[in-house]
């Protein structure tokens, strides 16, 4: 970090991305592999924000009268791009895991631990005993609240950054951080659920109008085995976190949501109770690791700014 | 919810369009400005309009997008035919999972000629072999046994990998409706208790292999099959009873079509 600009975010989406790529390589020694994602629209989500930024910056510079500058709308538009690009880069290490080398090279999925630990803890798995509730409306209620994963952070993402930029990149590098526990979590401990691993455990069907349209959509860009921990309650509960830090009124209206959110993971059969504390502890973890990162970020950034008065080296 | 990802996946790269349109506009009115000013705002508007007009088919495309989206979710099947038919003529291209609406409405419609054309459209070509979406493969091999070639949906539906589920059951169900329309019994009945096996409860898997177990002189594990099948789903006893009973009376149920609409 001493020559160039670089920050937090980018050292930890690099680090993972190294980290996939050397689990690849070494998968990959035994034939080929390709990646087999056919849409990405998942990261329409992402760059809607940024989309919005950028219009905003546009116009401003189109009717912007005399006053308006290229260099500074380009420089506008490009740091909007720059503040945004790690979640974008995030996804796609997520996408990643839908190559062959990860979605064939498991020898064993844990399923049946996971489960037993369940099992152990409660003495059920959360996903059965939900059967009781099972209901058309509940299901599409719980499709809806499941698929908040993607709407909830960009929005409020976006509200961060126009209200803090710090907070803004404590609420990214969280995420990053977030996602690479989850990915690593996908790598060592491979699970695909409930539903896929133990259909025989269920007796009520999931059916609902949005329950199979949307589940089909969500399955398209969604790692063959992303179980443990859950993601969905991982970067929820850090959603909900910083919508504590974003207002009083953000926290009161996103809390019923992110509540949904955790409760439809169970409901709708894709993860085990242990993969929901897993995904709260991942938070947590997430979000102290950023913070402290963002410490010694800026305790570099200070020092070096200090050694460059200091040698007399500062160049314009 | 579907519609709505639509319209976002859609909205950004418009606003992208229109944010370059916009700074592309103002650019050339700045540079053409230092001349004439009417020039200048000429060039501005002509730039915009250009960029409108770019974009208009674009946009109608995804209006036709998302009314056959609509229509197939309240299961309107001719309505989003029409829908997608409208979204080619605008220079639309259905790959994907429209290509795979597309065929579902067109095969829950019975067009099941049309429903493979609009499959065999939406493939990827490349060396070779082609990409696709295994649900559309599964749609393909399923309307090649409708349109009675058993042969080639044998053949589409075994290059399916790696499915789970409810599509896993599926594809194999369709595999063996294809060996039992050949005549080849028993693997029908491998296939059939393979689709049972991952949904234990779907009963033209059941009926089928009961059939084919009765047909072949394995009455008893016909039977057992059934009375097993019952056991497990109570609640399918109006359909089930009647087969088991049959079964016990020592007759071979008749080949009979279930109709599997899918959305």
């Amino acid at each position: 970090m001493s020559r160039i600009d670089v920050r937090v975010e980018d050292v930890i989406a690099v680090v993972t991305a190294l980290a996939l790529v050397v689990v690849a390589g070494a998968r990959a020694l035994a034939g080929s592999f390709e990646l087999t994602a056919t849409d990405y629209w998942d990261f329409s989500f992402i760059l809607l924000p940024v989309s919005l930024l950028t219009f905003g910056a546009a116009l401003k510079y189109a009717i912007g009268g005399g006053t308006s500058q290229l260099s500074r709308t380009a420089a506008r538009i490009g740091s909007t791009f720059r503040d945004w690009l790690p979640f974008l880069f995030v996804l796609l290490l997520y996408e990643a895991l839908q190559a062959e080398v990860f979605r064939g090279g498991f020898r064993h999925d844990f399923d049946r631990e996971l489960l037993n630990i369940d099992l152990r803890m409660l003495g059920y798995t959360p996903a059965v005993t939900m059967e009781s509730w099972i209901s058309g409306p509940l299901t599409d209620l719980m499709t809806l609240f499941y698929f908040l994963h993607l709407i909830l952070p960009p929005v409020l993402g976006l509200k961060l950054y126009l209200q803090e930029k710090m907070l803004f990149r404590q609420f990214l590098v969280s995420v990053l951080a977030a996602t690479a526990l989850g990915i690593a979590g996908y790598v060592t401990v491979p699970a695909v659920g409930p539903a896929a691993a133990f259909p025989e455990m269920f007796t009520v069907s999931l059916d609902g109008a949005l329950y199979g349209s949307v589940g089909r959509m969500i399955d398209m860009v969604r790692a063959p085995r992303d179980v443990f921990p859950s993601l969905h309650v991982c970067l929820s509960a850090i959603v909900l976190w910083f919508s504590w830090k974003a207002g009083r009124g953000w926290f009161a209206a996103i809390l019923p949501l992110v509540i949904g959110n955790w409760i439809s993971t169970m409901y709708l059969r894709y993860h085990y109770f242990i993969d929901v504390i897993a995904g709260w502890i991942a938070a947590v973890l997430a979000v102290v690791v950023a913070r402290q990162l963002l410490r010694v970020e800026m305790a570099l950034k200070r020092e070096r700014g200090q050694a460059v008065v200091r040698t007399g080296l500062r160049t314009p | 919810m579907y519609v709505f990802v639509l319209i976002v996946s859609r909205i950004v790269p418009t606003l992208f369009f229109a944010s370059a349109c916009l700074v592309a506009g103002r650019f050339a009115h700045d540079l053409l400005a230092r001349s004439s000013r009417p020039l200048a705002r000429f060039a501005f508007a002509t730039i915009l309009v250009l960029c409108g007009v770019a974009t208009f088919p674009y946009l109608v495309r995804l209006r036709h997008l998302v009314g056959a989206q609509v229509a197939f979710g309240d299961d309107r099947w001719k309505e989003t035919d029409a829908y997608m038919q409208r979204f080619e003529e605008f220079g639309g291209r259905a790959t994907g999972l429209f290509a795979r609406d597309w065929a579902v409405a067109l095969m829950n419609g019975g067009a099941f000629a049309e429903a493979e054309r609009v499959l065999l459209a939406g493939f990827d070509p490349r060396a070779g072999r082609v990409a696709a979406l295994p649900d559309s493969i599964l749609l393909l091999g399923t309307s090649r046994y409708h349109l009675g070639r058993p042969d080639q949906a044998i053949r589409a539906l075994r290059a399916l990998e790696g499915m789970e589920g409810v599509q896993h059951c599926l594809r194999l169900y369709f595999i063996g409706r294809s060996f039992d329309r050949l005549g080849r019994r028993e693997e029908a009945a491998a296939e059939y208790a393979g689709a049972l096996k991952i949904e234990p409860r779907f009963f033209p898997a059941l009926y089928h292999l009961a059939r084919v177990e009765a047909a072949s002189g394995r009455r008893e594990d016909a039977v057992a099959h059934t009375a097993a099948f019952m056991r497990l789903d109570p609640r399918q006893a109006p359909v089930v009873g009647p087969l088991l009973e049959a079964l016990r009376r020592g007759q071979t149920p008749p080949d009979r079509e279930f109709k599997i609409v899918q959305n």
